[in-house]
């Protein structure tokens, strides 16, 4: 088992990714930001990531189409989605295609590092990698 | 926190007890119903048989709103919505789903009967005539969608508030098995599965429930919503109060297990425009 984590994070807000990258490099993450949903795919079809973060509403590809192209490409990575729009309907569609866990914004990013250690854990990394 | 709940209700003779009690037996879940009111009976300091009252009467006109009517159904639901975040349960009876509207983790069923069927059990039980089995069972359907109409404001049968709806009648008569299998792999599908979106909204639901039962005393028509610790609240009690009283009142809810900040609203519109969460 590797010592880091692998995450990548798409929001097509930059200030989530600069919030959000810190917070999780200090829990012994090495974290890739993405703006631009289409860039983040290419580099999933380039490298296969532990946790995938990605927000939900965003031009060109949603996060919806995000975790589906994920899952055909893996089965290992886990994929947590963001939204400020999060509603039952949402959260049922996301949790269906087999998102790991919803998070509705805003949030503080102890609740995000709180589902990164959850996924890591379902991963088999122990617990000490991510504290 | 991973709680699953499945929220039954029913019409009478459509076996719902029945097959909540089966549902939950299989599941390893509590099947919770009447239970509750006893819960809230005892922590809020009210007569069982009054609170009973209030979940099986009609509400009439002039009780409608009436000021104890409000208060037994505030105390109802905090319970209702406290064991719901904090057991895995089934929970039969008309009280539960309208509390968890929006709760994605939250499998909202309702068991009907064919009329026929509801009439001829009606009629070997009481021993009565057709005639007069149908009007029992048609002034019963009348009076649950009456009471829903007035405590939550919805139509408890419309079938757009639910999630699964089983016909035992279509589906044979004995064969209440096939409805509980149904339920349970439809419960079992991943789009119900807890999330943290869904926990949250579970848990705003269950505060806001908790200080309204608090306050209800103070102002009957008070509005609460929740969003992680932060509780926003529509009152007309302190209109014409002193920025003293105000402090008093925010203070009192400070005091309630969970509340972080408070936000009180006199105007409704503004409580609208800014509350968030549940």
């Amino acid at each position: 088992m590797k010592d880091k984590i692998e995450v990548l994070l798409v929001d097509d807000e930059a200030i989530v990714g600069n919030r959000l990258k810190p917070a999780l490099t200090k829990i012994g993450c090495n974290v890739e930001v993405f703006e631009d949903p289409k860039e983040a795919l290419k580099r999933i079809d380039e490298k296969e990531f532990d946790i995938i973060v990605t927000d939900i509403m965003m031009e060109d590809v949603n996060g919806i189409q995000l975790l589906e192209h994920v899952h055909r490409e893996s089965e290992w990575t886990k994929v947590i989605m963001i939204t400020g729009f999060a509603t039952e309907a949402l959260a049922r569609e996301a949790m269906a295609k087999g998102a790991f866990d919803i998070i509705a914004k805003p949030f503080r990013p102890s609740d995000l590092r709180e589902v990164i250690a959850k996924a890591a854990e379902a991963l088999g990394f122990e617990k000490k990698t991510v504290a | 926190m991973s709680v699953n709940i499945i929220t039954i209700s029913t019409d009478r003779y459509s076996k719902g007890k029945e097959i909540a009690e089966m549902v939950a037996q299989k599941l390893g879940y509590e099947c919770v119903s009447r239970e509750v009111i006893l819960s809230a009976a005892n922590e809020f300091g009210v007569p069982e048989t009054k609170l009973l009252q209030t979940i099986m009467d009609t509400p009439t006109i002039l009780n409608m709103f009436s000021r104890d009517r409000q208060r037994y159904m505030a105390y109802i639901k905090a319970v209702v919505a406290d064991y719901m975040l904090r057991h895995e349960i089934v929970y039969h009876g008309l009280v539960g789903h309208p509390i968890v509207r929006g709760v994605s983790h939250v499998l909202k069923t309702r068991i009907i009967a064919n009329m026929e069927d509801r009439i001829r059990l009606e009629m070997e039980r009481e021993n009565i005539s057709e005639e007069k089995a149908g009007k029992i069972i048609t002034a019963l359907d009348e009076q649950q969608k009456k009471w829903g109409k007035a405590v939550y404001g919805i139509d408890v049968t419309n079938p757009i508030y639910y999630d699964l709806i089983i016909n035992v009648g279509h589906i044979g008569a004995d064969d209440t098995e096939d409805a509980v299998e149904t339920i349970i792999s439809t419960a079992g599908h991943k789009k119900f599965q807890p999330n943290t979106y869904s926990i949250n909204c579970m848990k705003n639901i269950a505060l806001s429930c908790r200080v309204r039962a608090v306050l209800i005393d103070k102002d009957p028509r008070i509005e609460v919503k929740s969003d992680k610790g932060s509780v926003y609240i529509y009152t007309k009690t302190l209109k014409r109060k002193s920025q003293k009283q105000g402090l008093a009142f925010k203070e009192e809810i400070m005091k309630i297990d969970g509340v972080e900040h408070v936000e009180v609203y006199s105007d409704r519109e503004t409580f609208l425009n800014f509350a968030q969460g549940q």
